[in-house]
C-alpha cells in the first residue's frame, strides 16, 4: 500500500498526461487469447469488453484504438454476425484510419 | 481484478519513470517528421527466444502504449489472423511482406516490425532473473524509409539487492513481483515494461503521434 501511494505521487510529481483511452481489460484479453494457461472462451472476453465498455461509456471516456474490432472479432467467432458488423463499423466511425481494413473485413464476411 | 489493479499501477509508475528521465535526443527525426504516420500496423514480433511464448506475449502489450502516443493502432489479432488465412503462420514469414502489400490490404502509414531477444530466466552469477528485451524499427509504407529504430530491455530484479538501483528501481521490483505472482507467466509482466520502455514517446524514442494533443507541441 506504501508502495502504491509512493507509485502515486511519483507519477503526480513528474507531470504527466492522462492516459487518452480508457483500456479496460483489452489487453488482457489480447493475452487470454494466446495464452495456454489462461485461455478465456470468446463469449467470456464479449462479457468482459462489454461491461468495460458501459463503464467507459458511464464515464464519457473512449475506449483504445482496436477494441471494437476486436469485439467484432469475438462476436463472429462465436456466430453472431450482425454484432460483428456492427462492431467493426464502430471501430470504423471512431478511427477513420481503420476504414479500408475494416472494409475488407466486412466485404470478406459479407461475401463467403 | 487484482491483476488489472496492479497492472495499472505498474503502468502508471513505469510513465512516471519514463518522464522523468531525461537524456539528450540524438536521433534524426527529419524522415518521420515529413512522413506524419496516423496508423501503425504492428506485425507479430519475431522470437529469437527459447521461449515460444515470446512473440504473442509481447504483441499483446504494444497497443497501449503505441495508442497513448497518438497513434492508430491496428487490432492486433485481427491482423495476425489475416495473416494466417493467408497461409502466412509464422512472424518471420509475415515479416517478409512487401510494405506495399501491407498498404494494401490494411491502410497503414507505418508498420513496426519487432524483434525479441530474451524472454525469461537470465541466469546470474549468484541469481537468476526474468529479463525481457526487444528491439524495434518503424518503416514507411509509402516511401520504404525507416522512421525510427530503438531497444529497451527490462527485468524483475531492478533495484534488487544486487543492482542496487535505488528507490525508484526497488518499486518496479515489488510492483512487478507482485503482478508476476499472479498472472503465471512471469515474462508477460516484465513484457509490458519493456513494451513501455521501447515504445512510449520518451527521449530517442517514437514521437507523439496525431491523435495525441500533444502531437507536434513536444520536443521528445
Amino acid at each position: 500500500m506504501i508502495l502504491l501511494v509512493l507509485a502515486t505521487a511519483m507519477v503526480a510529481g513528474c507531470e504527466r498526461k492522462h492516459l487518452l483511452y480508457e483500456w479496460g481489460s483489452y489487453e488482457d484479453q489480447v493475452y487470454a487469447t494466446y495464452s495456454d494457461t489462461g485461455k478465456v472462451p470468446p463469449e467470456q472476453q464479449i462479457e468482459e469488453l462489454e461491461r468495460d465498455y458501459q463503464v467507459a461509456r458511464s464515464e464519457n471516456r473512449p475506449v483504445p484504438p482496436g477494441y471494437h474490432a476486436y469485439l467484432g472479432y469475438l462476436y463472429y467467432q462465436i456466430g453472431k454476425v450482425d454484432q460483428s458488423l456492427q462492431s467493426f463499423e464502430t471501430e470504423k466511425q471512431l478511427f477513420p484510419e481503420s476504414k479500408k481494413y475494416m472494409d475488407f473485413l466486412i466485404s470478406r464476411m459479407t461475401h463467403t | 481484478m487484482l491483476t488489472a489493479y496492479c497492472r495499472t499501477c505498474l503502468l502508471a509508475l513505469v510513465l512516471a519513470l519514463g518522464g522523468c528521465a531525461a537524456s539528450s535526443s540524438n536521433i534524426d527525426y527529419t524522415a518521420f517528421r515529413e512522413s506524419k504516420p496516423r496508423s501503425i500496423l504492428v506485425l507479430p514480433p519475431l522470437n529469437n527466444t527459447p521461449d515460444v511464448r515470446a512473440t504473442y506475449s509481447f504483441l499483446s502489450t504494444v497497443t497501449q502504449p503505441l495508442a497513448e502516443d497518438g497513434y492508430y493502432v491496428f487490432p492486433v489479432v485481427l491482423v495476425d489472423q489475416t495473416f494466417k488465412e493467408n497461409g502466412l503462420i509464422n512472424a518471420g514469414e509475415i515479416h517478409e511482406v512487401s510494405l506495399a502489400k501491407l498498404r494494401e490490404i490494411f491502410g497503414a502509414d507505418a508498420t513496426l516490425y519487432i524483434t525479441v531477444t530474451q524472454y525469461g530466466p537470465a541466469y546470474m552469477l549468484l541469481n537468476s532473473q526474468i529479463r525481457v528485451s526487444a528491439n524495434a524499427k518503424l518503416m514507411d509504407n509509402r516511401t520504404g524509409q525507416l522512421l525510427w529504430s530503438g531497444a529497451a530491455t527490462a527485468s524483475d530484479s531492478e533495484g534488487g539487492n544486487n543492482s542496487g538501483g535505488g528507490l525508484m528501481g526497488a518499486l518496479v521490483y515489488a510492483l512487478v513481483k507482485q503482478v508476476a505472482s499472479s498472472v503465471g507467466d512471469q515474462g508477460h509482466t516484465v513484457a509490458h515494461v519493456t513494451s513501455q520502455r521501447l515504445l512510449q514517446v520518451r527521449p530517442n524514442g517514437l514521437l507523439y503521434g496525431p491523435l495525441s494533443p500533444f502531437y507536434e507541441k513536444t520536443e521528445p
